[in-house]
């Protein structure tokens, strides 16, 4: 029963308290990736796999969004970009590898729009906010040889779409969360984990590659603050 | 006649690739080590035969000067390169058992030695090495680095200049445990390096013709490749032929340019090898690289447009 009370008195604390402005969102966030630039390929032929193996790369991001809508749930509009590398060793023409080190590096950015119901928690003191986002793509990418030369450089373009979902950790700590509002003007805090679809592939055109994740989805998690 | 007797011992001197560090008055510098930038020293190429090059500013410039004295001494906890007053001249001097001194050279026109003026440094100037470090009392083969103080007497006015030059003589051991992995012209060389002392501080691979596996080669004008100056303990050797297999070797020079005896051959042979992209084309992959927007951008900036009218909207 004392549980519940204090459970009831924090969620009352959080939606009483006078909290700033709000502007949009900040994230961070961190998944894995492996472009399917082999799936261009039949047979056993896999430039890809063959100079970088089979696992998959880490891909962090960092976004910032501008909220737009704010009556129920909130509708932001953003910009996000990343980081990806793959290294690897160049392949002889044997088919074996080579010491030679090579690698491939991707900075993906993007513009994309967010829903995110985050009025569970005002309303039902649920601390969860399921969102959507629709977002372009553009990969730049380079490739270095052994000696670090960028051997050759571009630009995919493509979409994505992504679903996840948000825990507010201020319902686990109120008092903190009010202090990093008056603090630095954060409102919320999220820990969010989503699984999103990717194609990147300049919409299908003959003369690219694909960037596509091998997976149908791929998934990140991170954090989000709102302010 | 003198001058140009010593500009003819000076003339072999001024083509070597040192450059001495301008000395601050009172002081001798000495040139820098090759890869060593703020050391000097006299390593064991330079004490079997080899030359210090020096420049001096003296201190006490009051009256012209005439001509210059250099002595070397051992340094002793009288007579530092941080004394002060006249140059100690002979053994013993002013008391201090332990002094070995004696004079190395005398350079009579100062419009060779200091060109530039009384108040301004002299003239790099190439001294033999092994005498320095004979006149001081010290010996080639010296098992320990020694510290050996040359002391510049301007002979009619007193004034002086000295700096301190490292005997250093010992030479790191050899690295070991070398690997040369294949590369596309290249051999990519990694070794353990050496324990002890004196410490490597740094390396030099050396990559010798072995034999080839092809006929097209011609080996006669296949010749040694040598590396910089490496200060890691792995290094990407370029400039190899592909199918040819090369002695591979690796020196540790201490800091004060004394090398090692070299690492026990390995062999590596250089093949054709595909970076990603080379790789991929070669499969027949059909992207071409380039930033093109396509269509995304278009979409982006309609999008972008959009979010502003509704924000200006809202506002």
């Amino acid at each position: 029963m004392r549980a519940v009370v204090a459970m009831l008195i924090a969620v009352l604390a959080t939606a009483a308290r006078a909290e700033s402005g709000l502007w949009g969102s900040f994230e961070l966030s961190a998944g894995t990736y492996r472009p399917d630039i082999d799936a261009e390929f039949s047979g056993t032929t896999a430039p890809f796999g063959g100079a970088f193996g089979t696992s998959r790369s880490w891909q962090f991001r960092v976004g910032a969004s501008r909220n737009v809508f704010t009556g129920y749930g909130t509708l932001e509009v953003g910009v996000a970009a990343g980081y990806m590398q793959a290294s690897g060793h160049a392949v002889k023409l044997d088919g074996t590898r080579s010491s030679d080190e090579t690698s491939f590096k991707i900075v993906p950015t993007s513009v994309h729009a967010t829903y995110r119901l985050d009025v569970l928690a005002d309303r039902w003191g649920v601390p969860l906010a399921p969102y959507a986002r629709a977002s372009l793509e553009r990969y730049n990418w380079w490739v270095n040889d052994a000696s670090g030369k960028r051997v050759m450089e571009g630009a995919t373009n493509g979409w994505s779409f992504a679903g996840g979902l948000a825990i507010l950790l201020d319902f686990f700590d109120p008092s903190l969360a009010r202090e990093l509002d008056m603090d630095s003007g954060i409102n919320h805090t999220y820990l969010f984990a989503e699984a999103r679809k990717t194609k990147v592939n300049d919409f299908g055109s003959s003369k690219s590659w694909d960037l596509s994740d091998t997976g149908t989805l791929s998934y990140a998690f991170g954090m989000l603050f709102v302010f | 006649m003198r001058r140009l007797l010593l500009l003819a011992l000076l003339a072999p001197v001024v083509t070597l690739p040192q450059t001495v560090p301008d000395p601050t008055p009172g002081s001798v510098s000495f040139a820098n080590e090759l890869h060593s930038a703020n050391d000097s020293f006299i390593n064991a190429a330079e004490c079997a035969g080899g030359t210090v090059l020096v420049q001096w500013d003296i201190e006490n410039t009051a009256t012209t000067i005439t001509s210059f004295t250099v002595y070397a001494h051992n340094r002793t906890s009288a007579h530092t390169e941080q004394s002060t007053g006249a140059c100690p001249t002979v053994d013993q001097d002013g008391g201090d058992t332990a002094l070995r001194v004696g004079p190395i050279a005398t350079f009579d026109d100062v419009a060779v030695s200091n060109p530039n003026g009384v108040t301004e440094p002299s003239a790099e100037i190439g001294l033999d090495a092994a005498f320095i470090v004979s006149v001081a009392g010290k010996s080639c083969g010296a098992t320990a680095d020694e510290d050996i103080v040359l002391c510049v007497q301007a002979n009619n006015n007193g004034g002086t200049a000295r700096g301190k030059v490292v005997l250093s003589t010992r030479a790191p051991g050899k690295p070991t445990a070398v690997t040369a992995g294949s590369g596309s012209g290249a051999l990519n060389v990694e070794w353990t390096a050496p324990s002890g002392s004196p410490q490597a501080e740094y390396y030099v691979i050396e990559a010798a013709f072995d034999s080839t596996t092809t006929q097209a080669i011609d080996p006669s004008l296949l010749g040694t490749v040598t590396s910089g100056a490496v200060t890691a303990t792995s290094h990407r050797l370029t400039g190899l032929v592909n199918s040819v297999i090369y002695r591979v070797r690796v020196y540790a020079f201490s800091t004060a340019d004394n090398r090692s005896v070299g690492s026990d051959d390995t062999r590596g042979m250089p093949e054709l090898a595909n970076d990603f992209w080379t790789a991929y084309k070669a499969a027949g992959g059909q992207e071409e690289g380039g930033c093109g927007f396509g269509s995304a951008g278009a979409i982006g900036i309609v999008l972008a447009a959009a979010a502003l009218a509704v924000l200006r909207r809202r506002s």
